[in-house]
């Protein structure tokens, strides 16, 4: 697929997306300039960003195709992905598991996964590397600041 | 007097322990974040929201401050040295900076580069004691209709100097008034876009959605690559410019403080502007324009002092009107409200700590990089050769800790995710996030003053053209708007000219 084709798509979903809020904007209620409601403002940014993605959807489409344009299986190819996706689906895990198993084995469990997984240390370091965020992040957060987060799984505390 | 009398009160204020201690912990973070390429002033600043709000407001300001112009000294080690620019205001830097360093030069280049920023940073630091007080009594008759209307030139010239394309940045402008619509009306009281879930009544967080924009989408793009650092490896000596750097230097160093500080205070501008018209400022009156690009210690002077000069002139705006020049002054003050400080013209008078206080430190954070950048430029070098592979776990748990200790909840690490995600396909597809994260900022403000300013001219927009002061900013947010679309429409009609003609 080509850039211009997916920047065209883009365009179409903000297009879309500002439709969807504008008739948010009217479910509030948009009310009149001399009483504006609490839809009001929304609207007129509804109106805005649809204009806009508007004029550029219709530029996109009337640019000529460039001979050497960008393909966008090189922008997302798999191989540049994964290590994203990992990341990511590792921050989602963290912030399933936090609640329930606590700070430290979550979070160790992040670092280990990170160090490990996505940085390709050897073991030794990667669970050296954990260990050591872990304890640092421990006293900044928890310790110096305050912040209130279970420390350890509930099973765990009576 | 009284100005003497404050500003002796605020020195005292900066030499208490506590503060001393917040300035050079900002000052140093600030100078390495400016020296590692990857993670810049901003982000770093987002990243440690969540610590400022535990802190005093004159401790979290006085850090913040450290870190946004430490981050300008720190920035020039890495032009300089890799040819990499540590943060954005140094991108200049890099063109004779490496130069000088290539031809063994590196010392004189990373002296007049910390002596500039220090100069600019002094020169600004004064022009805001003199100014910001000044500005704010005089802002103190501005009504709704004059705060929507320099809010909308701020945001348009943020827009307008986007280095990007110019509709994208607009689409995104739009979308950050959007995600600022979200959350509870404040005049209703009403819930607005929540979706139905109970945590989107507070609205989109702050700290979530930039982790998520600068934190987690900045690591995904460099996981995608190595980064490939060449370092330039001659001992580095004689940090202390002689005579004739300084001569040389001399009017780059005077041009780029004013030029700085003036680029500084106009919403929109920022150190970024202030480096670039700098440069291309001394390069027009140099004698020798030719000579810049191959290590003119001029094309290192000018836009380091001038970037120092713009951090620090940003501080008026916000101060004085309450409105934020740049992004990082929008997170200063989103600091400053979660404290429960309100921003605009009555600030200094309210809290005259706060604005004393935030400036005597302004000096000694100065002087303090200044005084600690040049001997640990060793210290630098080697922190340069940390491996991506160690800082990303740290950078990806700082936000998600960082993030969740707000609100104490795990739906902060999701919107973070999502904007994340976010982040890495926009950036992909070159859309640049400044006039996002300013319109998220700026719009739930200029939404109670637009409608404040409808009701009390009972529905007409002539309001914002009958009064002088609002009327200015609309005129020449307007001008701005058509000065950037009339090449834009003659761009089309070739466009159009030319395809016709082929068919």
């Amino acid at each position: 697929m080509k850039q211009g084709t997916l920047q065209s798509g883009v365009y179409l979903l903000w297009i879309i997306f500002a439709i969807i809020f504008c008739a948010g904007a009217i479910g509030l209620k948009v009310g009149t300039p001399a009483h504006p409601g609490p839809g009001f403002m929304p609207f007129l940014v509804g109106i805005f960003l649809g204009g806009i993605s508007l004029l550029t959807l219709f530029r996109a489409l009337r640019a000529r195709p460039k001979t050497a344009s960008g393909n966008v299986t090189e922008l997302f190819a798999l191989g540049k992905l994964r290590k994203p996706a990992v990341m990511c689906g590792a921050v989602f895990g963290y912030a399933l598991l936090l609640p329930s198993l606590g700070y430290l084995p979550s979070t160790f469990a992040l670092m280990l996964g990170l160090f490990k997984g996505l940085a390709a240390q050897r073991w030794s370091v990667a669970i050296i590397a954990a260990l050591l965020a872990v304890i640092l992040s421990y006293y900044i957060f928890v310790v110096w600041l305050g912040c209130q987060v279970p420390s350890l799984p509930n099973f765990m505390v009576t | 007097m009284d100005f003497l009398a404050q500003a002796f009160s605020g020195f005292s204020i900066a030499f208490e322990p506590i503060n001393l201690v917040y300035c050079f912990i900002g000052a140093i973070l600030g100078t390495l974040i400016g020296v590692l390429p990857g993670i810049g002033p901003t982000a770093t600043i987002a990243l440690l929201l969540p610590i400022t709000f535990r802190l005093s407001p004159v401790e979290a300001t006085i850090m913040i401050s450290g870190i946004y112009y430490g981050a300008m000294y720190g920035g020039s080690t890495t032009s300089i040295l890799v040819n990499i620019p540590g943060e954005a205001a140094s991108v200049i830097t890099c063109i004779d900076g490496y130069e000088m360093a290539k031809k063994g030069r590196a010392g004189p280049a990373l002296g007049i580069a910390a002596f500039g920023s220090f100069i600019g940073g002094t020169v600004s630091v004064i022009g805001v004691m003199l100014l910001a007080a000044p500005l704010a009594a005089v802002a103190v008759k501005f009504g709704s209709p004059e705060y929507f209307s320099i809010m909308c030139l701020g945001l348009t010239l943020i827009i307008y100097l986007a280095q990007k394309d110019l509709l994208k940045s607009l689409i995104m402008a739009g979308f950050g008034l959007a995600m600022g619509s979200v959350g509870i009306d404040l005049v209703t009281g009403e819930p607005r876009f929540g979706l139905g879930i109970i945590e989107l009544n507070e609205g989109v967080g702050l700290v979530p959605l930039l982790m998520g924009l600068f934190g987690i989408s900045e690591v995904a793009l460099n996981l995608e690559k190595e980064i490939q650092r060449e370092f330039v490896t001659t001992k580095i000596k004689n940090l202390l410019p002689s005579l004739k750097d300084w001569m040389d230097s001399k009017m780059a160093i005077i041009r780029g403080s004013v030029i700085g500080f003036f680029l500084g205070i106009l919403p929109g501008g920022g150190a970024v502007i202030a480096s670039f018209v700098a440069y291309a400022l001394e390069k027009k009156f140099s004698k020798h324009p030719d000579k810049f690009g191959t290590g003119v210690i001029e094309g290192v002077a000018a836009p380091e002092t001038a970037n120092n000069a713009a951090s620090s002139g940003s501080f008026i705006p916000l101060f004085a009107l309450g409105i934020p020049a740049n992004v990082v002054m929008a997170l200063l003050l989103s600091c400053l409200m979660v404290h429960g400080m309100q921003p605009g013209p009555t600030l200094i008078k309210m809290h005259p700590d706060l604005f004393w206080g935030t400036v005597a430190s302004m000096y000694i954070g100065n002087v303090m990089c200044l005084v600690f950048n040049l001997p640990m430029i060793g210290i630098w070098v080697q922190l340069l050769r940390v491996s991506y592979k160690i800082l990303f776990p740290l950078i990806v748990l700082f936000c998600s800790i960082g993030v969740y200790s707000t609100n104490n909840t795990v739906f902060d690490i999701y919107v973070m995710l999502f904007f994340g995600v976010f982040g890495y396909i926009f950036r992909k597809l070159e859309y640049e996030f400044a006039p996002l994260i300013l319109a998220f900022i700026l719009g739930p403000m200029m939404e109670t003053a637009l409608r404040q300013s409808l009701i009390l001219s009972k529905g007409s927009f002539l309001i914002f053209f009958k009064r002088p002061i609002a009327a200015v900013p609309l005129v020449i947010t307007l001008a701005i708007l058509l000065l950037a679309a009339i090449p834009m429409m003659k761009k089309a009609r070739r466009k159009m000219a030319e395809a016709a003609e082929e068919d």
